[in-house]
């Protein structure tokens, strides 16, 4: 993969720099920051309301990135695309515009333990603020959602169920789509965070079959700033707008307004034009790339991130240990050494991982642990990474030795 | 092993921190966390007068927080509440012979803003 990391310039800028912190924010690529640049240098008019040329073709490409991320992620009409600014402000929007009014005092809602805190703070919020009943489905001891108990609390017949396609700290692939389909056939609404899930494999929502889904951008080669909310067509009538203002609106009078239809209903304002654009051109590089050249990167670097830290003996890896169904995500503790100290001398080595609870407090108490140090990775890792990685915790051994 | 980090002051104090066990008569206690990387800090202090005449630090988290906290604790006994209040993020920074970017300056700072909180009780 030396040929991709040559797209990515803060590789190149960067010298010696092992970045495994994709699974926070990925690097991007040379024709994603062009195709930001060819906007704001030849055409960065606002997008749907100028008569001049400049803002048609602002418009155009705006529309087409949405084309673009809508066949990306098998959306059968790019309308039930709806750019939002991250994951965290998709997530809520439907707790606010849409559970907000179908959900309420005495209905149940399912989550699991491995909710990002873009599922699992909303819930608990919500469920305080309206008396909705909240159930936890628990993870096993291999580092998986347990499947039975998901089943069983099923049978409780939730109303809504937020599920987590992949988690940002196990690494673990939730096969999601029997999960769904279960929900579904107890009269649940489900909404699926594919935060982690999106960058890394070939998705299809109209074979997932969730009602709401969301995604970053940053996580996948695009800007920050810049999230998508993709919408069930059933529900995009009944999902309210949660901010009101310009573009949202088809016409205002002094006392009264119409709304616009969807998605622009819920693009209230000018929206982030040129990060719109790169999410666009981030999208086609992943295409251009191809599912099979990726898949078979990432399995080979997994498998050889599994090998190198299990060596480590006084590596403690949270997870799944086999590659299958596993993203290149890897928590763990290091003996004797607190997560953070271990980024620290990770960091004075040129290795950048991130250390804590990576928005994902619950996970970590379900296994009784503390902050942990997470290594993640992307489409530029090598295997030259993980050893610097390797040798960079051995020095942090001897430092607290 | 060097590290610009860890030099032996912070390793030292990280594995023998003073003033680490819970006080039992403690008149004022605080807590402070930091979200991005789990470090928790709770100060006890227990005054005669106008002296501060005990304290604990319960940290849990990083060898940093945890040898800012004893280093600390070494600097305040035996001072008065106004000479608490006016003690300076960079004259603990410089007892602890560190230098830290504004990441790792949260986590050597965090005993200090546990202390003045509870301060302000």
């Amino acid at each position: 993969m030396q040929d991709v990391r040559s797209d990515f310039p803060v590789l190149k800028n960067n010298p010696g720099l092992a970045y495994l912190d994709s699974a926070a924010s990925s690097l991007r690529p040379q024709s994603v920051i062009e195709a930001m640049d060819e906007y704001y240098t030849h055409y960065s008019a606002n997008v749907h309301r100028g008569i001049h040329h400049l803002s048609e073709h602002a418009t155009e490409k705006f529309e087409n990135a949405r084309e673009k991320v809508g066949a990306f992620i098998g959306s059968p009409n790019p309308r039930q695309i709806i750019f939002t600014r991250n994951a965290t402000d998709s997530s809520n929007m439907v707790w606010r515009g849409w559970a907000s009014k179908f959900l309420g005092k005495e209905k149940r809602i399912l989550i699991t333990m491995m909710e990002h805190h873009a599922h699992f703070v909303p819930a608990l919020e919500f469920c305080k603020e309206t008396g909705a009943i909240l159930d936890v489905a628990p993870l096993t001891e291999d580092f998986r959602l347990d499947e039975s108990k998901f089943h069983e609390l099923l049978e409780k017949k939730p109303d809504f169920v937020a599920l987590i396609h992949a988690s940002n700290v196990l690494g673990t692939i939730n096969n999601v789509q029997p999960l769904i389909e279960a929900a579904h056939r107890k009269g649940a609404v489900v909404m699926l965070d594919m935060s982690q899930s999106v960058p890394h494999m070939s998705l299809d929502v109209r074979a997932l079959d969730p009602d709401f889904a969301f995604f970053s951008g940053h996580k996948m080669l695009a800007p920050s700033g810049i999230g998508v909310l993709w919408v069930k067509e059933k529900y995009l009538e009944q999902l309210s707008p949660v901010t009101y203002g310009g573009s949202m609106i088809a016409q205002v009078h002094s006392d009264e307004f119409a709304l616009n239809d969807p998605p622009l209903r819920f693009e209230a304002g000018t929206p982030p034009i040129a990060e719109v654009i790169g999410l666009g051109a981030a999208v086609e590089y992943m295409a251009k790339i191809g599912w099979d050249a990726f898949g078979d990167h990432e399995s080979e670097i997994i498998a050889y991130t599994l090998t190198s830290l299990k060596k480590l003996p006084y590596v403690r890896l949270f997870g799944p240990s086999d590659a299958k169904d596993r993203l290149g995500v890897f928590a763990f503790h290091v003996a004797g050494v607190p997560a953070h100290d271990v980024a620290s001398i990770l960091d004075e080595h040129n290795v950048a991982v991130r250390a804590g609870f990576h928005c994902a407090q619950p996970v970590h108490e379900a296994y009784k642990a503390g902050p942990s140090v997470r290594a993640s990775t992307h489409i530029y890792t090598t295997k030259t990474d993980i050893d610097q990685l390797v040798a960079g915790l051995a020095k942090a051994q001897q430092v607290f030795k | 092993m060097s590290s610009e980090l860890y030099r032996q002051i912070i390793l030292d104090h990280f594995r023998a921190p003073h003033h680490a066990k819970p006080l039992k008569n403690a008149d004022i206690e605080g807590t402070k966390t930091n979200e991005s990387c789990g470090d928790s800090v709770k100060v006890q202090l227990r005054f005669e007068k106008d002296t501060l005449a005990d304290v604990a630090f319960i940290t849990g988290g990083c060898a940093v927080s945890i040898a800012a906290a004893s280093v600390l604790s070494d600097m305040i006994v035996g001072k008065s509440r106004s000479e608490l209040v006016s003690i300076r993020p960079e004259k603990l920074l410089k007892e602890l012979g560190i230098n830290p970017g504004p990441a790792r300056a949260q986590c050597a700072l965090l005993p200090l803003s546990a202390l003045l909180s509870a301060l302000k009780k």
